[in-house]
């Protein structure tokens, strides 16, 4: 129930209900509450794995890795202990509903007010990224484009399964998932070719 | 307010030192008033852009059939030795979906589509446009990739390009270069072409997270009759034998895999559930993916008529009764028809259908019994059992459901309060 002050519609008072319930009730999920609250944790852990897979970034100066999405719940702190993580020598901004939040190589994660420009956060990152972090032969974001359109299996198409995977909310909040978007609402021009 | 975060995280607690000015060409362009370009890297030559990305298109496309898109990981490796980007998430991540429904989460490639096989459902073979990775090409594309996170790792297969070993060298000496050149960090899926000799496999299980060998049919006959120069004992058996070795000895921390081609040999369903016990049993086999088999156009079988995919489906639900709910195999049979097809229904909803004759009474039920349940699987089960050693009862529907049973499957089967619901209204 640790993620219970991140949901966006957690009352405190309901915190404090949770906080009188069992152990017993808790573990085994017996009361309306207890599944409630379990619940409204499982909304923000899944929440935060959304926005960690569903992120996609662009390139700053070669050192700062830099994003927009509106997860619903007060996720990002999450999500940014996972990409430290997965992008140690990389500066990371993510601009949320809730602000823009960044962090560099041994720094703490840092908030800056939604209203700040971008480019003056993403220059305070990368000035603190002491070097660069891209050193191969970068293909740039087109490449994603080419794989994601090979992937596709026309005679098993299933888009109730699709949306139920990446549903709409996160397809419209979300500005990297342009491509899957494409994807599924127009299909490519050699698919409309190949049908007509 | 956001809980835990740091007292750094607090606007009154910003830097004070004013930004240096931002070039123009350095902002991004979606989030500023003005439109600006990005030029922040010299692109390489046009030619070597085009050429990469017609072969990832090329070498993509024929590596879709394979389904493993798992990226999960229950023992993840600490830290990897020099790695500087990349990491293993224990439940795995999938970042996107095609339109088929199916997970994008790894960047599944063939390292080369030219094969010597004559496996008659693959498109490898007759393929007129034969490509191949260099190394670098391949790391190159991949990190792209992966530091704009798209994919969570690397899958990486290929075609039998003449020798099996020189292939599975070159596909070795690629993923080497991503763990040592490029210090990746993050989860590897290899595939072990047949053939390749043991060194080799211990080599792959070194550096790879996951290794899979595909049995594709279940018995050598069958396979034989698909891909004649595959030799199922010694190309496929020995090499999963060998892998297994490896594994125990620290190597792939994700373990093994395999994957059928189902329906394209004519084997039934009975026989592919009895290979995939003998796979966790003797192979340690970590889980078995079905593909169902499509035929491919300027392939010998494309005009052979396609693999229904509820069958692949179904099958995946049987795997399941066997991998996670330990039925054993003689009760899985249950559900077979007399030619050994499964039919087109949840197969725990047909052994429940043969197996009770009278409605279960939660209160009363062992673990075994309620298992078998339709709509409680182990975790239900377990709260059932935790909750009923704490003195509790389950006295409505309600109370189970808040347990994590799905209450419409479960009812038709169940007695509570002393109250049974209609099992013949159920039949009907």
């Amino acid at each position: 129930m640790f993620h219970l002050p991140r949901h966006e519609r957690c009352s405190s008072l309901f915190i404090e209900k949770v906080r009188h319930i069992p152990d017993s009730d808790l573990d085994a999920l017996s009361s309306p509450e207890a599944r409630k609250a379990y619940n409204m944790a499982r909304e923000v852990a899944g929440d935060s794995h959304r926005t960690l897979a569903y992120i996609r970034f662009q390139l700053f100066r070669e050192r700062v890795l830099w994003s927009e999405a509106k997860p619903k719940h007060r996720v990002e702190d999450m999500v940014f202990s996972y990409l430290r993580k997965r992008y140690p020598h990389f500066g990371l901004v993510l601009k949320t509903q809730r602000g823009y939040f960044g962090v560099w190589p041994d720094g703490e994660l840092i908030r800056w007010p939604v209203e700040k420009d971008m480019n003056d956060v993403l220059a305070e990152v990368a000035a603190k990224v002491p070097e660069k972090a891209v050193w191969w032969d970068d293909q740039g974001e087109g490449l994603w484009d080419t794989f994601y359109n090979s992937q596709f299996i026309s005679s098993r198409k299933n888009l109730p399964l699709f949306y139920k995977a990446m549903p709409k909310y996160y397809l419209e909040n979300f500005p990297g998932l342009g491509v899957e978007c494409r994807r599924v609402e127009n299909g490519t021009l050699d698919a409309y070719i190949e049908e007509v | 307010m956001l809980p835990a975060l740091s007292p750094a995280c607090s606007p009154s607690l910003l830097p004070l030192a004013p930004p240096a000015p931002t070039k123009p060409a350095d902002t991004p362009s979606s989030l500023s008033p003005t439109p600006i370009v990005l030029p922040y890297l010299p692109l390489p030559p046009i030619t070597y852009i085009m050429g990469l990305h017609e072969k990832v298109r090329i070498l993509s496309d024929a590596g879709k059939y394979d389904i493993c898109a798992s990226t999960s990981c229950a023992n993840p490796p600490a830290v990897r030795p020099n790695a500087s980007i990349g990491n293993v998430m224990p439940p795995g991540v999938c970042h996107s979906f095609t339109p088929d429904g199916r997970c994008v989460s790894l960047f599944k490639v063939l390292y080369t589509n030219a094969c010597s096989m004559d496996c008659t459902y693959c498109t490898n073979p007759t393929c007129h446009r034969k490509e191949s990775f260099q190394p670098k090409e391949l790391c190159d594309a991949f990190m792209s990739l992966y530091m704009r996170n798209y994919v969570e790792g690397m899958f990486l297969s290929s075609g039998i390009a003449r020798d099996p070993e020189r292939t599975m060298d070159d596909i070795l000496e690629a993923i080497e270069l991503l763990r040592n050149k490029y210090r990746f960090g993050g989860y590897v899926h290899l595939k072990i072409l047949p053939g390749a000799n043991l060194d080799q496999i211990k080599r792959a299980t070194a550096i790879a997270d996951r290794v899979s060998i595909n049995v594709e049919a279940p018995s050598s006959s069958l396979l034989s009759s698909i891909a004649s120069n595959k030799e199922y004992g010694n190309d496929i058996l020995l090499r999963q034998r060998w892998i297994k070795e490896s594994i125990k000895k620290g190597g792939a921390p994700a373990g093994q895999t395999t994957q059928f081609v189902v329906g394209a040999a004519g084997e039934n369903d009975r026989e592919i559930i009895d290979r995939l016990w003998m796979e966790y049993r003797d192979m340690k086999l970590k889980r078995g993916y079905f593909s169902a088999f499509n035929p491919i156009k300027e392939t010998p079988m494309e005009k052979e008529d396609g693999t229904p995919l509820w069958r692949e489906h179904r099958l995946y639900q049987t795997d399941w009764l066997l991998r996670v709910y330990k039925f054993p195999r003689r009760e899985v049979y249950g559900v077979l028809d007399d030619d050994g097809m499964l039919e087109n229904m949840d197969p725990k909803l047909a052994l429940a259908r043969r197996t009770f004759d009278r409605p279960v009474d939660p209160n009363e039920a062992d673990y075994r019994s309620l298992l078998r349940i339709p709509g409680i699987g182990p975790t239900s089960a377990s709260r059932i059992l935790e909750h009923r050693k704490r003195g509790g009862r389950i006295e409505n529907i309600r109370t189970l459901k808040s347990m994590g049973a799905v209450a419409n499957r479960a009812r038709p089967f169940l007695m509570l309060n002393g109250w049974q619901a209609s099992m013949e209204r159920w039949w009907s």
